[in-house]
């Protein structure tokens, strides 16, 4: 028999929204990229890159609907296995693309694709865009924040000396805290580092400086719409983060008791965050590559046909497996994903290696003070 | 867009390349007199060539006097077009017109009224067709 839970539920549809996100990922990549290999512009139209398109987005499509229905079959009891499906699932999804991306280098190292097309490689001085006021996009995020400590100065006096600071699936309370500045804004207090940490990422993100393919069209405009949409899919999901922080602390501070609905309550935010950002990524696509501009030029297929007649310097070399970036000669450490919308770290960067530790020290961190103060 | 773009299949060496890109972008305004130039580790990462190759073309450049050191560590760009360079430009588009408005039939008189009304019309704000 089915046991539907809720949770079960909300990660049956999270793991078919991650497997379609990823089936759409191929239309989204810069159009010189196929599953992580660089190909010249002028071979873009070869009958292979469609047939290993293809068989990706089946065999992705299969992977996600089995994996879907296998959670909804795992008991309610298990719900830590239940919880971590949408990681678990990336194992076989990064199998899939694994299987395209050798087969696109397998192509690529048996033909001599490279052999009379000039090359070139073309970067940024300064940044296109950089005039954009970031801080803009933020607002509603921040506002939302702000509301969430206002709301508690307010409903502070009324709050019991013990009051509940977490819930079950099914919207029982099972853990309470005693009444305390820090215990009231805890998921506020939270949230004020996630927003400091995302805001920051976020400069840091839109100065990095970009290169670019010769051999593609509109580069600097496309750029500068992709950096703008970035920001904006960064604004939106800092909102959507800080409403669930808002909704959250509601919630132990007992104004609203949604009872069973509080879960499906947090998630909807969620949701529509990652709705919007999938519309937002896939109408821009990396470094605007599905912007709609120059479609004319776009279509002409000879590189010989274009300004400078030279496609991008084949640089496979710097990336493992396609998508891990390793290049110590690059002082940036965050540059464009090869197979996917946004950043990726780079691991030659001393940096990447200190964030890195950063993000899973301090939660280690903070998890060793709390058991040592109880 | 200010980028900078080097061929490796050309016959023109890669520096020669950067020293030539740098100072149409200072020339046109694309960049600026005071604005920074990145970094020749930077801009070699970016291109995927040697930072000497970068170093070589600031240098170039930094002895030509368009580019200046600031504060002993980055580049800045030191100036726009020399203002004789302009001049001289200036003069040869001036020579082309008139060439080419005898040409046509006009006189000296009436080059020089064309002159003087389109100097006018720049003046005097909103353009003058009388």
């Amino acid at each position: 028999m089915l046991n539907l839970s809720a949770i079960g539920l909300l990660e049956f549809f999270l793991i078919f929204f991650i497997g379609g996100m990823l089936i759409l990922v191929p239309n989204m990549t810069e159009k010189t990229l196929v599953f992580g290999v660089r190909v010249p512009f002028s071979k873009l139209g070869l009958p292979v890159f469609k047939r290993v398109k293809n068989a990706y987005r089946v065999l992705m499509g299969i992977i996600t609907a089995i994996v879907a229905f296998v959670t909804l079959l795992i008991p309610s009891n298990y719900t830590l296995l239940v919880t971590l499906m949408p990681l678990i699932v990336l194992l076989p999804f990064f199998i899939v693309y694994l299987n395209a991306h050798y087969a696109i280098e397998k192509t690529k190292s048996e033909s001599d694709w490279y052999g009379e097309i000039p090359v070139a490689s073309s970067a940024e001085v300064t940044i296109s865009g950089a005039e954009l006021r970031i801080w803009v996009f933020f607002i509603p995020a921040v506002l939302l924040l702000a509301a969430t400590f206002v709301a508690g100065v307010l409903l502070y006096p009324s709050i019991p000396d013990v009051f509940p600071t977490h819930f079950g699936a099914n919207g029982v309370a099972n853990q309470y805290s005693i009444k305390s500045v820090w215990s009231v804004f805890s998921l506020g207090f939270i949230g004020i580092v996630i927003n400091a940490f995302l805001i920051i990422l976020t400069y840091v993100l839109y100065r990095t400086p970009l290169t670019q393919d010769p051999s593609l069209t509109s580069g600097g405009t496309r750029r500068r719409i992709f950096r703008r949409r970035f920001v904006q899919m960064m604004g939106v999901i800092l909102a959507s983060l800080n409403i669930i922080f808002l909704i959250g602390s509601l919630a132990i501070w007992e104004l609203i008791s949604p009872g069973g609905y509080l879960l499906p309550l947090m998630m909807t935010p969620l949701f529509a965050m990652l709705a919007v950002i999938t519309v937002i990524m896939y109408r821009t696509g990396q470094l605007g590559a599905n912007l709609r501009i120059d479609q004319g030029a776009e279509t002409q297929q000879t590189p010989e046909t274009r300004g400078t007649g030279s496609v991008r310097k084949d640089d496979d070399a710097l990336w493992k497996a396609g998508i891990i970036y390793v290049n110590r000669n690059d002082s940036r450490m965050f540059v464009p994903k090869r197979f996917g919308v946004g950043y990726t770290m780079n691991f030659g960067h001393y940096g990447s290696w200190a964030l890195l530790f950063a993000l899973v020290a301090i939660p280690v961190i903070i998890l060793a003070v709390t058991l040592v103060l109880r | 867009m200010v980028d900078i773009t080097v061929e490796f299949n050309s016959k023109v060496p890669i520096y020669i390349q950067i020293y030539e890109q740098i100072k149409d972008l200072a020339y046109s305004g694309k960049l600026k007199p005071g604005d920074s130039v990145p970094s020749s580790r930077a801009l070699a990462g970016l291109l995927e060539i040697n930072y000497h190759t970068v170093n070589q073309a600031y240098q170039a450049l930094w002895k030509d006097g368009l580019l200046k050191m600031e504060r002993g560590k980055r580049y800045v760009i030191a100036k726009g077009k020399p203002e004789n360079e302009v001049y001289s430009e200036i003069e040869e588009e001036g020579r082309e017109m008139i060439n080419r408005a005898l040409m046509v039939g006009l006189t000296e008189d009436e080059i020089m009224n064309l002159m003087k009304r389109i100097l006018k019309g720049k003046n005097g704000g909103a353009g003058n067709h009388a």
